[in-house]
């Protein structure tokens, strides 16, 4: 299978859709060893594979709980106190301008 | 025709953020949420509109819309010949997708008629000057990167299954305007607007149970809706109860209440529920059919408008209405309208 | 001392006691073993005072006492919870996760939140924001990881049990370095519910103990069915009284099997101790067979394709609005991304951008679904053996 070439301006895209800044010395030294990763994972082309992908380990299938009355959160003030500002009862998180 | 449904995905909602004041609002936190994705199909911003109020009706028949608003949004992919797709995100109400739609056409066109192209991107809707804008590139960073939620199970619907979910669907808006018209007469315009709302059309099947089912398809589909309309209120808010319709028909038919007070009655009744023949007395409603009285006030009717009478002897037919309508005045609506009109040809007959 | 020794002793003599003994070795020994990130000695204190009662007139639940010590990617109520990353330095858990709930319930003592590799990324127990994790056996050598400080406190005697969490080793591998016992429960037998997500598909919370009963008796609080996670199972086992009745005539005829692709590339030693323990099993009657895992040499790289890929995902919550000091931008997207280069360490930011490419539209098909497909031989290759084999039995660090 063709390698997929790991470039500067793939590191600079993953890196904007992962939402994650890199200095520029990162960005070199993740591109290194991507590559170096990425070739030793590509034995797993050796693997014959099927077509199943298996996403889950267990066969739990149709998990459902019951419909009942909704039990209130006993604790909101524990989550309050993870934020600096709440106003009216609202959490206030910065704005997105 | 129709509209073709790709997926629907189901989700919860994870609560609302407010962009400009950085307010979380998690009171909707955890209420489950479809995703319904259409077919192209839909071919223009009319059709749009239609879809859509035939899906909310639908949705509404299901008992699965919440009232309050933002509770239905759409996000709206339009492309003209020559242009690519323009996805425009969360538009709240269907006034406003038509309204999108529609600038966007004429937005489009203009663009490739002088010589532009357009190019697949994200817009948003501005609700107030009605117009759509372009959101900034990097809000529209695709992240089209896709992992199967590894903590939720797959769920298989079974054909039993199916069938149960079906057996306790409520009817549906179209089967039920199909059985409006077969089994109560109604005409069209009358059934549209008695379905258009689930609990009015409930409320009118009450109705029908006690009295003629054209009378009261017509006083539910015209009167009363406006009422509640004009009020902001619904059968199931307002103070109104089939009842009070039937009584109120048997009133006319029995000649005893005017159409003129029938609507006021109706007006009253979705605020305060008081009862028929209540409030005919308490208002004086009961028609007046007494001919000595009737008379009566012809009679003064006639003398304080020589001149009507004068015209009507002359050949002036206008002239028996203005004279009908005095009495109407004097009675507050109460004088019975065949009786009254057929007095008062006799006395002017008389007269001459 | 044993486990069932210590519960012995602790219905008889003075938890208090038992107690104060801990928090003095703690005092002694952590600063620089570093095996906790917070201590919450007032609720241990409180706690234990409350399970002294219970011993005296004998509604003591099971754990009846002990010293536990918790991973600290596992919510315990009202008590910080790092995840050993400075993106949540200041988290304090607003509730307990459901193997919480059941510890306290039987009356276990949590003593404290344990040090761990940031979001448990890593094998040595050092990537962790709050230090480095010494092994207690020998401090010039590190604990292992990424349930570095559940390993470090049972080992160093910090703690009766600890809870750790596994996907691929984060148990097993400080358990071995630091001499304790480990042990990785099967995917969904201990709900995750409370656990800070790392790989949802794989990973699971487990015991630490000095023995196999601490293992079994831990293992039989936390493991069940959990309505919170639709991944679990039911456990009606009692991993104790297995252990408890076990004699050495049950090795007799049972069926063992190591594969020798376990040996290859192995540490010597390591690999004459192995042999030596697979020679006892021998001597007691067990039959051992070797067999082949033609697919493990690539279990490897498909564990991390996977990993990576729901790790990069579980971590998109880390933005700085939902957790973690939030660090302005020009815009949202900048905001964000400044945050999280600020707040997490070189092989959680590794794994989120290896994670995000593989998962990206167009290499997904390269790497992740074929990772996902490929998973089903691994698991195919072990489930022919435990087809014909009771146990498989192999080393858990190929080298020292």
């Amino acid at each position: 299978m063709a390698e997929t070439i790991i470039d500067g301006k793939i590191i600079e895209r993953v890196s904007e859709i992962a939402r994650l800044r890199l200095s520029e010395i990162e960005k070199e030294k993740f591109e290194e060893e991507f590559e170096r990763i990425l070739k030793k994972f590509s034995i797993i082309d050796e693997i014959k594979v099927g077509e199943k992908e298996l996403y889950y380990v267990v066969d739990n299938v149709n998990v459902l709980r019951k419909d009942s009355e909704s039990k209130p959160f006993n604790n909101i003030n524990g989550i309050k106190n993870n934020f600096n500002k709440i106003e009216d009862e609202y959490i206030i998180v910065p704005r997105n301008l | 025709m129709g509209v073709g449904i790709w997926e629907i995905h189901i989700e919860e909602d994870p609560g609302r953020y407010e962009l400009r004041e950085g307010k979380v609002d998690l009171n909707r936190c955890g209420i489950p949420l479809a995703e319904i994705v259409t077919a192209p199909d839909i071919k223009s911003p009319e059709y749009a509109r239609e879809f859509l109020r035939d899906l909310l009706l639908s949705l509404d028949y299901l008992g699965v819309i919440r009232g309050e608003s933002g509770s239905v949004r759409a996000d709206v992919n339009i492309s003209i010949m020559g242009g690519n797709r323009i996805e425009i995100k969360n538009v709240n109400s269907v006034k406003g997708v038509y309204k999108a739609l529609k600038y966007e056409i004429v937005r489009q066109k203009a663009v490739l008629q002088r010589g532009g192209t357009i190019t697949m991107e994200t817009r948003h809707f501005d609700e107030g000057s009605m117009i759509t804008k372009a959101m900034r590139k990097k809000e529209t960073l695709a992240d089209y990167r896709y992992i199967p939620d590894p903590d939720l199970v797959p769920f298989y619907v079974s054909p039993e299954g199916l069938s149960r979910i079906e057996s306790i669907l409520p009817e549906s808006p179209h089967n039920k305007k199909k059985r409006f018209i077969e089994e109560y007469s109604l005409g069209e315009e009358i059934v549209d607007a008695l379905i258009s709302d689930l609990y009015l059309s409930d409320f009118f099947e009450e109705c029908a149970k006690d009295s003629n089912p054209l009378e009261a398809g017509k006083w539910c589909a015209t009167e009363l809706k406006r009422r509640l309309n004009e009020k902001n209120l619904s059968v199931s808010t307002s103070m109104i109860t089939p009842k009070h319709i039937s009584d109120m028909i048997d009133f006319i038919e029995k000649g005893e209440l005017s159409v003129k007070n029938a609507k006021w009655i109706i007006g009253d009744v979705v605020d305060t529920g008081e009862e028929i023949p209540t409030l005919m007395s308490k208002k004086n409603f009961y028609q007046i059919r007494s001919e000595d009285t009737l008379i009566k006030i012809l009679e003064k009717v006639m003398r304080e408008n020589p001149k009507a009478v004068l015209d009507y002897k002359s050949g002036n037919q206008n002239a028996l209405h203005f004279l009908f309508g005095k009495v109407v005045n004097e009675t507050e609506g109460r004088a019975d309208p065949s009786k009254t009109i057929k007095l008062l040809k006799d006395k002017l007959y008389m007269e001459a | 001392m044993f486990t069932k020794d210590l519960i012995e002793n602790l219905s008889c003599g003075s938890l208090e006691e038992q107690f104060h003994k801990k928090i003095e070795t703690i005092q002694k020994k952590d600063n620089e073993i570093n095996s906790f990130i917070t201590l919450c000695l007032e609720d241990a204190e409180k706690s234990s005072k409350i399970i002294q009662k219970k011993i005296n007139d004998g509604s003591q639940g099971r754990l009846s006492g002990l010293i536990i010590s918790i991973k600290d990617n596992i919510a315990v109520s009202n008590i910080r919870m790092t995840c050993g990353s400075k993106a949540l330095e200041n988290y304090i858990a607003p509730y307990d996760a459901t193997i919480i709930n059941s510890i306290k319930k039987e009356d276990g003592i949590i003593i404290g939140k344990c040090n761990m590799d940031e979001f448990a990324c890593g094998s040595d127990g050092t990537s962790s924001y709050f230090g480095l994790t010494k092994n207690p056996r020998n401090v010039d050598y590190v604990s292992g990881g990424s349930s570095s400080g559940s390993a470090a406190s049972v080992a160093a005697d910090f703690a009766d049990l600890s809870v750790g969490s596994d996907t691929g080793g984060s148990i097993r591998c400080p358990a071995s370095f630091c001499g304790v016992y480990g042990l990785k429960p099967s995917y969904g037998l201990v709900s995750r519910y409370g656990v800070s997500d790392m790989a949802m598909s794989m990973e699971g919370p487990g015991p630490f103990a000095k023995d196999t009963y601490g293992i079994a008796l831990l293992l039989d609080v936390i493991a069940g069915k959990d309505p919170r996670d639709t991944m679990t199972v039911d456990s009606n086992n009692s991993y104790l009284s297995v252990v408890e009745n076990y004699r050495y005539e049950n090795i007799k005829n049972m069926k063992i099997a190591y594969a020798k692709e376990f040996f290859e590339g192995i540490d010597e030693k390591i690999k004459n101790i192995i042999l030596d323990k697979i020679g006892i099993l021998e001597s007691q009657g067990a039959k051992i067979e070797q067999v082949s895992l033609p697919n493990i040499k690539y279990v490897i790289p498909i564990y991390y394709l996977i990993v990576f890929s729901e790790f990069s995902s579980a971590m998109s919550k880390f933005d700085g609005f939902k957790y973690g000091n939030y660090i302005p931008g020009q815009d949202i997207v900048e905001a964000v991304s400044n945050t999280r280069e600020s707040s997490m360490g070189t092989e959680v930011k590794r794994r989120i951008l290896l994670g995000t490419f593989i998962t990206m539209e167009e290499f997904r098909g390269r790497w992740y679904t074929k990772a996902l497909k490929a998973r089903s031989a691994i698991k195919e290759d072990f489930e022919r053996i435990f087809k014909t084999h009771d146990l498989l039995i192999g080393p858990t660090m190929p080298m020292l």
